[in-house]
């Protein structure tokens, strides 16, 4: 097992593709092995397809992408603009609240924060927010998406672990909804602080509001529809994925009247390519899982675990940090397929739920992508905004300490995570 | 060169369809169990195209240059070193990929008799997929693979506008460092 944490790091170091690096880790744990063909291990890639639960991903990756070119997209920026645009930070609220929105759309942080950078980026750097705080209000705002359903973290989360995702999805919705309030607060913070003021000089009224909202209704209430279908088991999450696909093409013909054959086959190509580039990685994880679970891995990390705390809370604070660190050292979806069927037995026999600790996990190894030096969301926000990684990361400092807060709050009152599920759905 | 950009089309349309495909049979399948008609097979012929998709859809990605890795380490290199380094990246992926093929072959004419689901299909269709994906993978991989070795070697001129080359990149630098060298 030692050798095929080597192999996987030297493969990481020297650029190999994620998706490879992974499956070749794997692949020389059977070689190593003298009773594990080889078959196996292919048998695990060809499996792991077949999960009905995992056809979640592939849906909400070609929603996000129906919704952008649908006009979807910039319904919800000229609401989010109309709400929050008067509070002291401007369009950086904005940039929050859409997050928030889209969350309850598409579900990739990543994805989130570059349209944001290319949609939202220029205005806000127009309205004199300067480059690094602009920058770091989209990636570290784009963290809201991990948590809203549907968050394709999530999705992973629940077919590693085995927990269901409809119960994940509803226990995201509390933790996201602090999440956009607490990042807002600390926009305020920051920019009352340094006399950043606001886009719009009036509260917009009440009928203003109203009308912004029947503006952006078939948006809005996308994630109302969502949570309803999958609470009342109306649908599956995964048939839930169809249906948001269905809906947003019917939005963008019927509604928003601006989509063409020609316009969904190009979101339908483009959603091949990050479909593959996420399922190969997935898929070639199997073997290592195979691994893990063959070594008995979990229960090793478990006897280790107990003799350091018995006590719960401790544990999992313990165990967020360890993730917090990892986190910014890789990928959060090589995390959540990795550590997952690791820690989810870990965790349970500690006494800690599931479904609790599947909301905090992603949280603190999705903020990894938002930190040097192995950012993605960061990256791809910095790239396309041309700004210096050293500005971002001073301005990111104070939205970061509010998340990590957040999330220390959530660790210690699992209640406010949990009681939405339970309630729901016993 | 034509048969090979033909090829790519149509690979392209392919999976294309079958994604949308994907969606209309399990919109399909919940639709006409809420309506009290269950159908089963519809979302087993899903999860059979799935299959697929990601395989070919990692082969699009690959040829896009879509697949992500941790670039932290090896942009501190000096381009030369880069270029090296990823040969021998390809060099591995191709072992891979070539081991897919092989045991996949094998895994997919072990067991012939096992059925899919309720659509009655040889589950050797889902099987299928790895060794031909592994094909086109390898293919693509070898294809770039040489292109760069032949880059390192000085044989050729690199051309930093392929979409597998945009890596070895730093904001649009090399671009211009190469024109201007020719």
């Amino acid at each position: 097992m030692i050798t095929v944490a080597i192999v996987f790091i030297v493969l990481l170091v020297i650029r190999m593709p994620l998706a490879f690096a992974v499956g070749i880790a794997g692949a020389s744990y059977f070689i190593g092995s003298e009773f594990l063909p080889l078959t196996v291990a292919v048998q695990r890639i060809a499996s792991a397809s077949q999960s009905f639960p995992l056809l979640a991903l592939p849906f909400f990756i070609l929603a996000g992408q129906l919704m952008n070119i649908s006009g979807i997209t910039t319904h919800l920026i000229r609401f989010s603009q109309l709400l929050v645009s008067w509070i002291s930070g401007g369009l950086a609220h904005v940039s929050i609240v859409l997050s928030a929105m889209m969350g309850g759309v598409s579900g990739s942080a990543v994805a989130d924060a570059s349209m944001q950078a290319r949609v939202l980026g220029p205005a806000m750097l127009e309205s004199g927010l300067s480059k690094g705080f602009t920058s770091a209000s989209i990636a570290v705002g784009a963290l809201i998406t991990a948590t809203i359903p549907p968050s394709i973290g999530l999705i992973l989360y629940g077919f590693m672990g085995n927990v269901s995702i409809g119960k994940l999805f509803v226990a995201g919705l509390i933790p996201g909804v602090l999440m956009t309030l607490v990042l807002m607060a600390a926009v305020y913070i920051v920019a009352k602080h340094k006399g950043i003021g606001a886009q719009t000089q009036e509260k917009p009224s009440g009928k203003a509001i109203l009308k912004g909202l029947m503006d952006a209704k078939w948006a809005v209430l996308f994630p109302v529809l969502l949570i309803v279908t999958i609470r009342w088991g109306i649908f599956t999450p995964s048939e839930a994925g169809a249906f948001a696909v269905i809906y947003a093409l019917a939005v963008g013909h019927f509604a928003y009247r601006n989509l063409t054959l020609g316009k969904v086959f190009e979101a339908l190509k483009k959603s091949v390519n990050d479909i593959g580039m996420v399922m190969l990685i997935i898929l070639f994880a199997n073997i290592v899982a195979y691994a893990i679970a063959f070594e008995q891995l979990p229960q090793t990390m478990t006897e280790a675990l107990v003799t350091t705390t018995d006590n719960p809370t401790v544990m999992l604070l313990q165990i967020l940090g360890f993730l917090t660190l990892i986190g910014m050292f890789m990928e959060a979806t090589v995390i959540v397929l990795l550590l997952t069927p690791i820690l989810v037995p870990v965790i349970t026999a500690m006494g800690i739920d599931p479904v609790h600790f599947g909301i905090l996990m992603m949280i603190v190894v999705t903020l990894g992508g938002m930190t040097p030096p192995v950012g993605v969301a960061m990256y791809a926000v910095c790239g396309i905004l041309k700004c210096p990684t050293e500005r971002y990361v001073v301005e990111s400092i104070p939205l970061i300490l509010a998340v990590l807060l957040l999330v220390i709050f959530l660790a210690l009152f699992p209640g406010v995570v949990l009681f939405l599920p339970n309630g729901l759905m016993p | 060169m034509k048969l090979i950009n033909a090829w790519i089309k149509i690979e392209r349309s392919i999976a294309a369809m079958m994604l949308a495909l994907i969606v209309l049979c399990v919109f399909f399948a919940a639709l006409m169990r809420t309506i009290g008609f269950p159908v089963i097979w519809s979302v087993d012929i899903a999860q059979l195209l799935f299959v697929w998709v990601c395989m070919i859809g990692g082969n699009q990605a690959m040829r896009d240059g879509d697949h992500v890795g941790v670039d932290y380490f090896v942009k501190r290199f000096p381009l030369k070193m880069q270029l090296s380094i990823d040969v021998v990246v390809y060099v591995l992926m191709a072992a891979f990929l070539a081991m897919l093929i092989v045991y996949g072959i094998k895994l997919t004419l072990l067991n012939p008799e096992r059925e899919l689901g309720a659509a009655q299909l040889p589950y050797s269709l889902v099987t299928a997929a790895i060794p031909v994906g592994g094909l086109v993978m390898l293919f693509t991989t070898l294809a770039q693979g040489v292109y760069l070795l032949r880059v390192c070697v000085g044989n050729i001129a690199p051309d930093y506008s392929l979409a597998f080359m945009q890596k070895f990149v730093v904001d649009g630098e090399n671009v211009k460092s190469n024109k201007a060298a020719a």
